[in-house]
């Protein structure tokens, strides 16, 4: 078996130490290329595929659950997950919504949005890095209860009532290019950034490699978790706010299934379901993958039943070859030395 | 080496999914268009609309529901009669940010017309409004949405419902100066709204012996709606009709009415899918469910596609040539009508599977 060199390289910023050197890209890679099959697969079998028209209005489809997947990024790479994001985003498109038509300010919509967004991961945080709740549990029970509140509040109606110039930010342009997609481009690097050159960074993977001995090396694992969790409420704000710009109205059902969607984007991406691995272009690579064979397929005419099944298919191959490409391949260095 | 063995099996894998995913149900759409059609292309080969062939997507609440698979067989054989290229999409499960990405995708794979059965009228109204400015032609059907659409189909009239659902009650019960209740899933549901308050004032109107109590607005559950109306019964004792709007509560008002020996006693008439009451209707605790042909709701809505794209079908029309249903009427604001109410009764039932 293979020991453990991960934290005490974090700590030391010996990067190389985290995984063993010789899967440190290949998933990424295998990613990367699969994305480039994929690619030219979809051109050769749609001629609509390779447009402008499709490929940048196909980004508007997955930003929101991409700006929602770098946040669950660093949650699974703590070794932790989030399921209310969902819900998080129902109860912020209908708070954005009522408090816009309650003071007809935009700016107050917004503000609140965010408010709440940080208060539900403040919950979040609070269940999981203080109380000790397993996360699983946590965020489980704060799915439904997130999604009540905004059912309660809403009374299940859709709300409209946003001035006209809201809509920028989901079906506007800048340079071209769809303005959520400039959004994410931004969070991306911040994000990468975060994991990679700070400390902060460091101390999420150290406690996802492993809590225990993180806490004995003196991170305030409670304080780490807590503001992961602040994070996953900010961007499921974020992503509230470009979907309800998108859609022009709120309802409570919005964001159903986001969780899944996001966490099987990390997952794809090569972070470790287990925690203390993983890496944000993985999930970009991983998002933009899934969103370009959900457009090809459906341009294709493959019905929706068959690709959310191919979806799932890849997710799975994907984990069995690769995502636990570490371990696999101790396995197999064993069995050679054995032999 | 295992490693290029993995990523070699996925590519492998991909490519096959890919390849049987493209071909297949392409042959299904094709051999459902003309007879002219030019059969199976190359494989996975041009989608570009054929000739001068419309290509028309209609897009459901969710696929694989009963009632839109209905509509989905109506709609095939519409694209039969008229050579259209249709396309079959939508979500998996009803999510209004799952029907605007397939609205999104279809706008760019620059299909002719869009049908579709919106989940929300509001949230999908940015959508259409994108798709109608890249010219393509937007056409709602079973649900309206507030706005962005060209024509709406709609399967039945509220106040229409209003007035028919009253003559069916009345006419069961054999006697027009009984004590009735008006029962809806949801008051803020435009169509439950507008038909119950065209009920009211159409039983006044009609049978002034009528004695009125309430439009009461029931728990959207079969549970809570048959203890709610087990309840009205005590309040209402001599209640003797009952109309009621909402195809979730009405299988507990008909149980209701059931446990309570109240069914020679209550004429009751509600809205129910042929597969929901089908059992009510054969051991006789329901006579009549009143609601429409969901095959023809389909089928309707493709010819005012088609009719919408060719230009047959303008602004300021009041009929519409619609096949096999004859000639149908069209209201103010776009709004093409399917016809009256359909009553579902023990004869006829069996004629329907939705």
């Amino acid at each position: 078996m293979q020991n453990k060199p991960g934290l005490a390289g974090l700590l030391t910023r010996d990067k190389t130490a985290i995984r063993p050197p010789e899967v440190k890209y290949a998933h990424e890679l295998l990613l990367l290329g699969l994305f480039a099959v994929v690619f030219v697969i979809m051109s050769l079998i749609s001629p609509k595929f390779l447009t402008v028209l499709n490929l940048t209005s196909m980004v508007r489809n997955f930003i929101e659950y991409g700006l929602i997947a770098l946040a669950m990024t660093f949650i699974i790479i703590s070794g932790n997950i989030d399921l209310s994001v969902g819900s998080i985003v129902a109860l912020v498109s209908v708070s954005i919504a009522m408090v816009n038509n309650a003071t007809g300010s935009l700016g107050a919509g917004l503000a609140a949005g965010v408010a709440v967004g940080l208060a539900c991961g403040a919950v979040n945080g609070l269940l999981v890095g203080y109380a000790r709740v397993p996360a699983f549990v946590a965020t489980l029970a704060t799915q439904f209860i997130f999604h009540g509140l905004a059912l309660g509040i809403s009374h299940a109606e859709s709300i409209t009532g946003f001035p006209q110039g809201f809509s920028f930010i989901g079906i506007g342009k800048i340079l071209g290019l769809p303005t959520q997609l400039w959004i994410f481009l931004v969070c991306a690097v911040i994000f990468s950034f975060v994991l990679n050159k700070t400390k902060f960074g460091r101390y999420i993977r150290a406690i996802g490699f492993n809590p225990e001995s993180a806490y004995y090396s003196g991170i305030n694992v409670s304080r780490v978790l807590l503001a992961d969790y602040l994070v996953a409420g900010l961007m499921s704000a974020l992503a509230a706010i470009v979907l309800v710009s998108r859609v022009a109205s709120a309802r409570a059902t919005f964001g159903t299934g986001m969780d899944t969607i996001a966490i099987t984007a990390v997952v794809l991406g090569g972070t470790s379901i287990a925690g203390g691995y993983g890496s944000i272009r993985g999930t970009i690579v991983a998002l933009f993958l899934t969103g370009i064979i959900k457009n090809g397929l459906t341009l294709a005419r493959v019905p929706s039943e068959v690709s959310t099944v191919i979806l799932g298919a890849l997710l799975l191959v994907s984990i069995i070859f690769s995502g636990n490409a570490k371990s696999w391949l101790n396995i197999v260095k064993v069995r050679k030395g054995k032999q | 080496m295992k490693k290029y063995l993995a990523i070699f099996t996925v590519f492998m894998m991909v490519l096959s999914l890919c390849a049987c995913g493209s071909s297949a149900p392409k042959e299904v759409q094709e051999s459902k268009g003309s007879e002219s059609s030019q059969g199976e292309a190359a494989p996975g080969g041009d989608k570009a609309p054929e000739g001068d062939k419309p290509t028309i997507v209609m897009i459901p609440q969710a696929i694989g529901n009963e009632f839109y698979v209905a509509g989905q067989q109506g709609a095939i054989a519409a694209a039969g009669e008229l050579g259209i290229d249709f396309i079959y999409d939508g979500p998996t499960s009803p999510q209004v940010d799952q029907q605007v990405e397939f609205i999104n995708t279809y706008i760019a794979a620059g299909v002719d017309a869009i049908c579709i059965a919106p989940l929300d009228s509001n949230a999908i109204a940015p959508i259409l409004q994108e798709a109608r400015d890249a010219g393509i032609k937007v056409i709602t059907y079973d649900i309206d949405a507030s706005s962005g659409r060209d024509w709406y189909m709609t399967p039945c009239v509220a106040t229409r419902y209003g007035e028919v659902i009253v003559d069916y009650m009345v006419e069961q019960a054999g006697a027009s100066d009984i004590e009735w209740i008006f029962l809806v899933e949801s008051l803020g549901d435009e169509f439950q709204k507008a038909a119950a308050e065209r009920a009211v004032a159409y039983a006044a109107e009609k049978y002034p012996d009528l004695v009125f109590h309430d439009i009461k607005q029931l728990t959207q559950s079969q549970d809570a709606a048959y203890k709610e109306v087990t309840d009205l019964l005590k309040v209402y004792p001599n209640l003797r009709g009952v109309c009621s709007i909402g195809t979730i509560i009405f299988p507990g008002i008909i149980e209701a009415i059931k446990d309570t020996n109240n069914v020679d006693k209550i004429a009751n008439v509600g809205m129910g899918t042929p597969n929901a009451i089908r059992g009510y209707i054969k051991d006789g605790s329901l006579k009549t469910s009143l609601m429409w042909d969901a095959v023809d709701m389909g089928y309707a809505a493709i010819y005012t596609a088609y009719n919408s794209v060719t230009g047959t079908l303008k602004e300021g029309d009041t009929t519409l040539d619609c096949g096999k249903l004859g000639t149908l009427q069209i209201s103010e604001g776009g709004i093409i009508i399917q016809g009256d109410p359909l009553a579902f009764e023990a004869g006829n039932i069996d004629n329907y599977d939705f």
